[in-house]
């Protein structure tokens, strides 16, 4: 193991190959440089999105037009939309941190297809570049919503060919990502490493994998069926050409519920291999984790129909996915509960990680259970399409995928580049988006409840008070987003050299240098014994 | 600096790859064909009536650039097997 700390070597930041500067980079088939190429898009739609959010925001701070018109408006809601599913959340964890830390932490040196890894980014670049493009070419930004929904989407003037196909050329990075990580997973694992033996972030990014490499080319061949019926007036979904509205609605959600597993397995993957580290203790139910992200991922194949309960489908329909629904909530409790009872008794660490990962824990179960009124038949009809969805989608996309994305970050930085970041203005800036989040999105809630529909550019002056304060929210929100991603550049470059384990871990990317070399290992370890496993 | 790059070959691992490629092809398709049988199924008479407004040269061209490319790929594999690689590009 001691070998692997020899510091002798070059880092991955500083080597030069064959190619040298920026194309060092853009053509790198090395893994972590492309963990680094996707952090840095994604890093940068996030924000583009999120300043998105924040016009709608402002617009929605008094009724009545405030400043732009209700057109401009329903453009805003799709772009957001789209650029934070498809550019940011879906690729999201598993591009940045499984691409970077998937080898390390089985003891390998690279994916197993490191060109194909590349060729992924590509084709991300091309499909985010085709989205952007929405926005300004051809007859006017899509104003369908990011679901598309027919018969809109068909007959509507705007550009919702481009935002669509720019959304099927994203599915194929997807996929290939989950391809490769699959047959990473099964062929390079380092000797010693039995399936059980595998720490948990790649459990989840395995279960992950298989959800884009199966739910994904659905999503695609229904995209390819909307612009076929623009183009060519084949009658998919138009009930005028003879075909079914609810067919679309059918397969989009049949890909875009397991979507939002994408996202969140690999969050709760972080978020377990966070907390036993910042515990300094074993995690309890190792099996009962790695299982329930499969299970996840399987069961959740089968509720997609719970978007859709108000369209028409029959009682048996409606009840069979509302049942399922409550089932499936069942293994994401049971990492709940896991995570808790690692964490107790155990010496906690309440450094940045900790902080990001307790939030996430309590956003997400505020997420998740507010899921569990819209999963159920009775009271979904009286929220269904207002704004008790849309809070319920942010705290579980945002509380938890965001918020475990930013713990990885603070998690991993020191590993990535070497240097640390500035501790107080990592807690500074956690404060303020923790409650600028919470200002933001919890009055929806309530107008939700109250009556406020979804994608309204306009409201009753009875919902004034909680849109005023969601937007307050989000300035604040904005503010901490402003201020944590400060705090990280400054310390890429300028911040204190961190050592290689500053946060005492002993999983395999703490025995390697800050930041890593080449290839990672000087030689591949062999495992004795289970991860976590801390004395 | 000597290079870095470890000669790594694993066919199995490659193989797999493969096939977990066909497996998105079939969902893709799939999808697809699904749509199809369940249209066709519940309007029959239609689709034997537009079936009628088929153009059967454009259907036979489309099949025989269909099998011939699939027999210029076999022949593509058997080349590089052979270790004929400039046949193979042709």
């Amino acid at each position: 193991m001691d070998n692997n700390l020899n510091n002798s070597l070059p880092s991955y930041l500083e080597y030069q190959g064959k190619y040298k500067g920026i194309r060092g980079w853009i053509f790198s088939t090395d893994h972590k440089r492309i963990a680094l190429l996707y952090l840095y898009s994604i890093m940068t739609f996030f924000l583009v999105g999120a300043a998105l959010g924040v016009l709608m925001r402002l617009e929605l701070l008094n009724p009545g037009q405030q400043f732009i018109s209700p057109q401009t408006y329903n453009g805003v809601f799709t772009v957001h939309g789209v650029i934070m599913v498809f550019l940011v959340v879906i690729p999201g964890l598993a591009a940045v941190f499984g691409n970077f830390f998937l080898p390390i932490l089985i003891g390998a040196k690279d994916v197993a297809f490191p060109r194909l890894n590349l060729l992924s980014w590509w084709i991300y670049i091309v499909g985010a570049i085709l989205a952007i493009g929405t926005q300004f070419l051809g007859k006017g930004a899509p104003d369908t919503g990011w679901t598309f929904y027919a018969p809109y989407s068909t007959s509507t003037g705007t550009n919702v060919v481009l935002a669509v196909f720019a959304a099927f050329v994203l599915g194929f990075s997807s996929i290939l990502t989950g391809l490769n990580f699959i047959v990473t997973i099964h062929r390079m694992r380092a000797p010693g490493m039995g399936w059980f033996r595998m720490p948990l972030f790649p459990w989840s990014l395995y279960a992950t994998a298989w959800i884009q490499v199966l739910a994904t080319p659905v999503i695609g061949i229904t995209l390819l069926m909307v612009i076929a019926e623009r183009w060519f007036k084949i009658g998919f979904f138009d009930p005028a050409l003879g075909g079914d509205p609810i067919l679309f609605q059918h397969l989009f959600w049949i890909y875009s519920h397991p979507a939002v597993y994408i996202m969140i397995l690999p969050a709760m993957g972080v978020i377990t291999e966070i907390i036993p580290t910042m515990s300094q203790k074993k995690v309890f139910g190792y099996k009962a984790i790695a299982l329930s992200s499969m299970a996840i991922a399987f069961v959740g194949y089968l509720v997609w129909g719970h978007h859709m309960y108000v369209s028409g489908m029959s009682i048996t329909a409606r009840w069979v996915f509302s049942l399922i629904t409550f089932i499936v909530a069942v293994p994401s409790a049971i990492k709940v509960f896991n995570w808790v009872t690692t964490m107790y008794k155990g010496s906690i660490d309440m450094r940045p990680p900790m902080l990001y990962a307790l939030s996430f824990m309590f956003l997400f179960m505020i997420g998740g259970l507010t899921g569990l009124i819209l999963g159920s038949l009775a009271t979904d009809v009286h929220v269904h399409d207002t704004a008790f969805v849309v809070a319920h989608f942010h705290y579980i996309i945002f509380g938890g995928m965001g918020f475990a994305f930013f713990a990885g970050l603070h998690y991993w930085f020191p590993k990535i580049y070497g240097r640390m970041y500035n501790i107080k203005r990592a807690n500074w800036a956690w404060l303020v988006l923790f409650v600028g989040f919470n200002l933001t999105y919890f009055p929806l809630f309530i107008i939700g409840l109250q009556g406020m529909p979804r994608r309204y550019f306009d409201y009753l002056p009875q919902f004034h008070t909680g849109h005023m304060i969601s937007s307050i929210g989000s300035f604040i929100l904005a503010a901490g987003i402003i201020m944590m991603v400060t705090n990280f550049f400054r310390s890429a470059k300028k911040g204190e050299k961190a050592s290689a384990n500053p946060w005492n871990g002993i999983t395999l990317e703490w025995q390697i240098p800050s930041p890593p070399p080449l290839e990672n290992f000087a030689e591949i370890p062999e495992i004795t014994e289970p991860p976590y496993n801390f004395k | 600096m000597s290079t870095h790059v470890a000669e790594h070959r694993d066919d199995y691992g490659s193989k797999l790859g493969m096939w977990i490629f066909l497996f998105t092809e079939i969902f893709f398709f799939g999808g697809l064909f699904l749509v199809y049988a369940v249209y066709r199924s519940m309007h029959p008479a239609d689709f034997h009536a537009a079936s009628l407004h088929l153009d059967g040269l454009i259907g036979a061209i489309n099949t025989a650039i269909l099998i011939t490319s699939s027999l210029t790929m076999s022949l593509a594999v058997t080349a590089v097997q052979k270790q004929n690689n400039s046949l193979a590009f042709k």
